[in-house]
């Protein structure tokens, strides 16, 4: 039943797919951009880091449907009510939390001797950062993208119900016609893609973390 | 018309929406909470703890299958009603709830839980009086990702006639009414918001102060 | 007393005790000693039944411990690990008061009996009650951990290294001061460690452990001067130079040949040319004393009497032979906490022990 959807609808479900991937990660790169360099920015400030911290918190809390809703209403004045922009607008909201905080949580566990000791170098406060501080801090970042990015699969599920497009439409439109295998099919999807974006970005991760990767290597 | 005149207007239909919102919310989590913790319990016994290893990855990775799926699903075996949004959210906010219950019970030193046995402590006491304890932190965190998550996720269950607030915006989104989306987005974000606040005072007094100070 | 009786623990194919048999005395502290991996933690834990042995008997007071409530003996018996074993969630208070609120002390008394053993471990209650243990050093936390060991006044204190994890400097204070506390509260105490100083330092009586047998249990000073084989020589060669002269009590090396009379006695009797060493004292005073025979051969027994200093029990040697070389005196006479005489002390003495235990 589920096989003989797949086989009528492969061509469709590819392109919702691909459609579902590229939103998600547009707003993904959106996201890392104004978080990583919102978390520099807010590093060394810990009163307005807190506060940043929290109002994106809050924001995290607000549902998603209440968000997309809210962006539809917002964005209206300028015709792009539904569609793709409150789509990709809401998930770059949300992706943005996990990333600033671990962004700034990463570079304050830098060892203060660590900078210490690439100042006594005789590096600028731009190159201990770029060269010193955000390598190391890298790992907890890439968590952090890797939070958002499973988070935005999800949510951008629900972007098909703004007309977003993205494999929520199986799954919204499956329930709405009473059609079993449409549903089925596209929780399939959604369900693998959240599962293999999170494994992809963690097997990135443990790339990334020099210690893990050489105990990896000797076998554990 | 804006939001609050609408619900000045529609205040006892909006009222029974909330009712229902909450109330699915609340029989989920009370589920989840309760499924999660007894399950979170026995699998950080230290005879099991391969298993509780082992749920640790299995939910760890669950948390990454979207919420609508878990509803969709449902759907599949039981259909219209608010019945499927609430074993949905129940089966969906276990994870959150299971993961870290086990990963803290797991956490706590071998030494404090031999410590507490060398003193005289029960099996139960060592469970009540240290082990949970120590793992209030985390298993009051994995409650408010719950609660957050069904929260969010009983709004979108509306699609599958569980009623609750996400009615007012999936209405307003069909008939383009901006007052019934701001209402219903007000109402639900408050609700969101007020419901994690009210978790992290809750969250303060349970978890000891002993253990927030850095070591 | 507590009584092993060919205790034997068995994982698997290895054996980690293996028939071990030992008589632990009452009020006294016993140290089981060996390298890692001996089976003497193993051994402390069969005594509180956290590990259930294979085979064989412990009694404590005769009662066999596997004729009781494991959960009604562990609350019975002290119990001291290294400093994580302090409850991170509980405040000090807290802490102190596991076993009693076990026991359903009632809180008021609790609070009592907190606050007075926070006092017996030199912590002012005022300022620490109500601390959580991530608020204290390292010392402080484990002066607590000894304060709720004793919370139910247990006879018996089982301690699992308890100084380990503390730096040299903090260390030695904590086992003077654990020693000074000892000498008041005389617990018989089973102190697991595999650190020789600590071992001499502390223990009473030293049994030392090897591939889960014992090899040799005696009292410290026979132990030092009369190792059973080459093994227990090789361990406790590590002690054997002179800087370890600061590990050695005092009450240990005395010379125990003496009479104590009032000077009144001394003058009235006349004292023959063979006998020992004269301590004067004259009710609570020690007013001095006489070396061997050196009354005989003086006109006025007044000038026989020699001036000396006083040492307690618990001092190292090395702290006796200093206050003996600061004063110029030639003796000093050592004392127990209630000012019982337990002996006297020489610079030649101390040397000659040296010799012997270097050899």
């Amino acid at each position: 039943m589920v096989g003989t959807f797949i086989a009528g609808y492969g061509a469709e479900m590819l392109r919702r797919t691909l459609q579902h991937i590229s939103m998600v990660g547009l707003a993904l790169v959106l996201a890392a951009s104004i978080g990583v360099s919102l978390g520099v920015a807010i590093s060394g400030h810990d009163r307005v880091a807190r506060w940043v911290v929290g109002a994106a918190s809050v924001l995290f809390t607000v549902p998603s449907l209440a968000l997309f809703a809210l962006l539809v209403v917002a964005l209206a004045p300028i015709r792009q009510g539904t569609g793709r922009v409150p789509a990709v607008t809401a998930l770059t909201l949300y992706s943005i939390l996990p990333i600033v905080r671990n962004t700034w949580v990463a570079l304050r566990q830098v060892d203060p001797s660590t900078v210490q000791a690439a100042q006594g170098m005789g590096m600028t406060p731009s190159q201990v950062m770029l060269r010193v501080k955000l390598p190391l801090a890298l790992p907890l970042i890439m968590a952090g993208v890797r939070n958002a990015a499973v988070m935005g699969v999800g949510m951008a599920t629900i972007a098909a119900l703004i007309g977003g497009g993205g494999l929520g439409y199986f799954i919204f439109e499956g329930i709405a016609r009473a059609n079993r295998s449409m549903v089925i099919a596209g929780t399939m999807m959604i369900t693998l893609l959240g599962l293999a974006v999170n494994g992809g970005l963690l097997l990135a991760e443990e790339a990334m973390t020099p210690g893990k990767r050489r105990r990896g290597e000797h076998g554990g | 018309m804006n939001a609050f005149q609408y619900l000045g207007r529609n205040w006892p239909g909006v009222s029974a929406k909330i009712a229902q919102h909450l109330g699915m919310v609340g029989v989920a989590v009370a589920a989840s909470l309760v499924v999660g913790l007894a399950l979170g319990i026995v699998v950080s016994r230290p005879r099991l703890q391969k298993v509780g290893r082992a749920i640790i990855g299995i939910t760890g990775a669950a948390q990454a299958v979207p919420s609508v799926a878990v509803i969709a699903l449902m759907f599949v075996y039981t259909g219209i009603g608010p019945r499927t949004a609430v074993i949905a959210l129940s089966i969906y906010g276990v994870v959150p709830i299971l993961f870290n219950v086990s990963s803290a019970l797991l956490l706590v030193p071998a030494d404090i839980r031999e410590a507490a046995r060398g003193m005289g402590m029960t099996p139960l006491q060592v469970l009540v009086r240290v082990e949970l304890p120590l793992a209030s932190q985390s298993i009051m965190a994995g409650l408010r990702t719950a609660v957050t998550i069904d929260v969010s996720t009983a709004t979108v269950a509306s699609v599958v006639g569980a009623g609750g607030l996400g009615d007012i915006i999936f209405i307003g989104l069909s008939v383009v009414r901006p007052d019934m989306i701001m209402a219903g987005t007000l109402l639900v974000a408050s609700i969101a918001i007020l419901s994690d606040v009210l978790l992290a005072f809750i969250q303060r007094s349970v978890v000891s102060r002993g253990l927030s100070i850095p070591s | 007393m507590i009584e092993l009786d060919s205790v034997t623990k068995r994982y698997g194919d290895k054996t980690s005790v293996d028939r071990l048999s030992l008589t632990i005395p009452d009020n006294a502290i016993t140290i089981l000693l060996g390298p890692s991996g001996c089976g003497k933690t193993t051994t402390l834990k069969m005594i509180n039944r956290l590990i259930e042995p294979t085979d064989g008997d412990i009694r404590i007071d005769g009662h066999s411990v596997y004729g009781m409530d494991p959960i009604d003996l562990r609350r019975s018996i002290g119990y001291v690990i290294q400093e994580v074993g302090l409850f991170p969630h509980f405040t000090v208070e807290g802490n102190i008061g596991v076993v009693p609120s076990l026991l359903d002390w009632d809180r008021g008394r609790i609070r009592r009996r907190a606050g007075e053993l926070l006092e017996l471990v030199n912590l002012d209650p005022s300022v620490y009650l109500r601390r959580y243990p991530r608020e204290l050093s390292g010392g402080e936390r484990q002066r607590v951990g000894v304060a709720r060991a004793l919370a139910a006044d247990p006879r018996v204190l089982l301690m699992d290294e308890p100084f380990g994890a503390i730096d040299p400097i903090n260390r030695r204070s904590l086992q003077d001061f654990f020693l000074r506390l000892q000498t008041d509260l005389k617990r018989t105490v089973v102190f697991v460690t595999h650190d020789i100083g600590e071992a001499v330092k502390l223990g009473d009586h030293i049994a030392i452990m090897r591939d889960g047998r014992l090899v040799q249990m005696d009292v410290t000073r026979a132990l030092l001067e009369h190792p059973a084989d080459a093994f227990v020589e090789e361990l406790l060669g590590a002690t054997r130079s002179t800087e370890q002269l600061l590990l050695y009590r005092a009450a240990h090396y005395v010379d125990t040949a003496f009479t104590v009379m009032t000077t009144e006695e001394m003058h009235r009797s006349g004292v023959e040319a063979e006998a020992p060493l004269i301590i004067l004292k004259d009710g609570d005073d020690i007013s001095g004393y006489v070396e061997k025979g050196l009354l005989v051969t003086c006109e006025d027994p007044q000038e026989a009497v020699c001036r000396f200093e006083t040492v307690s029990g618990n001092a190292t040697l090395l702290e006796a032979v200093t206050t003996l070389l600061e004063s110029g005196r030639k003796r000093a006479v050592v004392q127990g906490p209630d000012g019982t005489i337990l002996g006297t002390l020489s610079v030649p003495m101390v040397a000659e022990i040296m010799a012997k235990v270097a050899r």
